[in-house]
């Protein structure tokens, strides 16, 4: 067969079929090839399920392909972000494909990158208008430590990062990163009775959910309305004792 | 509207080098391009295939007879497994041909729009190229060599995807 054209829709599927690592390879072969992958409309019909796996280093392997095919699909994801050292990664949430880290660097600040495991780029947040405290020594942890969420709305993605305020224990404040502008609210504050359990929130529905312990040591669940930056709280149920 | 008792009826299909194939109306079902040319009615002359030659063509009847036999899924919910087993394993089998084979197979299954055939081409094509360099990629595909990248595109291309070279 000489020089016949696939169709677009044909090569496609066959791209469908292959794991991601084979399609970053593919991206060489060809200037016509070269643009089929990359055109973003298709690359969400090529994105398939991942799973982010972390060791020493962060891997992503594909839900779909067998044990012994795992070197042909595990893709290590770069060490360092553009010059960042990593010392600890946190997946905070994934939405349509992409993943939003917190990696915290060996002098301890914390940078946020929006990454594509699927094509492998990324974006780094700017930094929220106050800079992120350096996290503290252990045993302060829970007071300090960031908190954060990824939620969606329905047509943006945000990223909440909450802060002990300076001047008041009692009062935290917020920023919101929006994906689709690309920069940070101005601080909202919130009276603070309560500590956090944990620094990642849930993300379901337009809402964030974290566990909470109230001053009067009781478990609640703290949901945060995305879109209207609205707090409430949870009662959990047959208070939990730890 | 033609029922599935017909299947005496024959269809006749004609290649580009001009050899006609009596097939079985239910063998020529299996594709979804003549079974609208059948429920059209467009059906009951010979059906010239112009971009398909007989090689090419003898081997998608040859696919279809096996799959118009076969007891297809939504008949039956418990058909035996054998069947499933004997269908899979001539499948494997029908995709052991040159790669150029394979291709205008795939063009013509998606010409005469038979599902099974281009979804088990399409999965010939990946496995085959499935980690392979873009070099052997390349060859095995017969790519147009006026449409590669430059030196400088390529060597731009592999360092992006450099983490799908490790």
């Amino acid at each position: 067969m000489v020089d016949v054209h696939i169709p677009d829709e044909v090569l496609y599927n066959i791209f469908a079929r292959l794991p991601g690592k084979s399609l970053g390879r593919l991206r060489c072969i060809s200037k016509y090839w070269n643009r089929l992958i990359s055109d973003p409309y298709f690359a969400k019909l090529l994105s398939r399920p991942m799973i982010l796996l972390q060791f020493q280093h962060l891997y992503t392997i594909e839900n779909n392909v067998s044990f012994h095919n795992m070197a042909r699909s595990m893709v290590k994801i770069p060490s360092g972000f553009g010059n960042i050292n990593i010392h600890y990664v946190t997946v905070v949430g994934t939405f349509n494909g992409i993943v939003l880290l917190v990696l915290e660097d060996t002098s301890l600040c914390t940078h946020m990158i929006l990454y594509n495991p699927f094509t492998q780029e990324y974006n780094k947040v700017p930094d929220p208008p106050v800079r992120p405290r350096v996290r503290p020594p252990q045993g302060l942890i829970y007071e300090s430590y960031l908190y954060i969420g990824f939620g969606a709305t329905p047509d943006d993605f945000k990223s909440v990062r909450f802060f002990e305020a300076e001047e008041s224990l009692n009062k935290v404040e917020s920023y919101v990163f929006s994906v689709k502008k690309n920069s940070w609210s101005k601080p909202k504050y919130f009276t603070k009775n309560f500590r956090f359990r944990n620094g990642v929130g849930m993300s379901l529905n337009g809402f964030l959910y974290w566990t909470i312990l109230s001053v009067t040591t009781t478990w609640l669940i703290l949901a945060l309305d995305i879109k209207k930056m609205v707090l409430s709280m949870i009662n959990i149920p047959n208070t939990l004792i730890y | 509207m033609s029922t599935s008792s017909s299947s005496s009826k024959k269809i006749v299909l004609k290649s580009a080098d001009n050899e006609t194939f009596e097939i079985d109306e239910i063998v020529a079902l299996e594709s979804q391009a003549i079974k609208n040319m059948i429920e059209d009615e467009c059906a009951d002359n010979v059906i010239p295939l112009g971009n398909i030659d007989s090689k090419t063509l003898s081997k998608i009847i040859e696919y279809c007879k096996k799959h118009a036999e076969s007891p297809k899924k939504d008949d039956n919910a418990d058909i035996d497994e054998k069947a499933v087993e004997d269908l899979k394993s001539f499948d494997a089998e029908f995709a052991k041909v040159d790669m150029p084979l394979i291709q205008d197979i795939l063009m013509a299954a998606n010409f005469l729009n038979i599902d099974n055939l281009i979804g088990l081409m399409c999965r010939t094509i990946a496995d085959r190229i499935k980690g392979k360099t873009p070099e052997e990629i390349r060859k095995i595909l017969n790519i147009n060599k006026n449409d590669l990248l430059s030196p400088e595109q390529e060597a731009k291309a592999r360092e992006e995807n450099s983490w799908a070279f490790d």
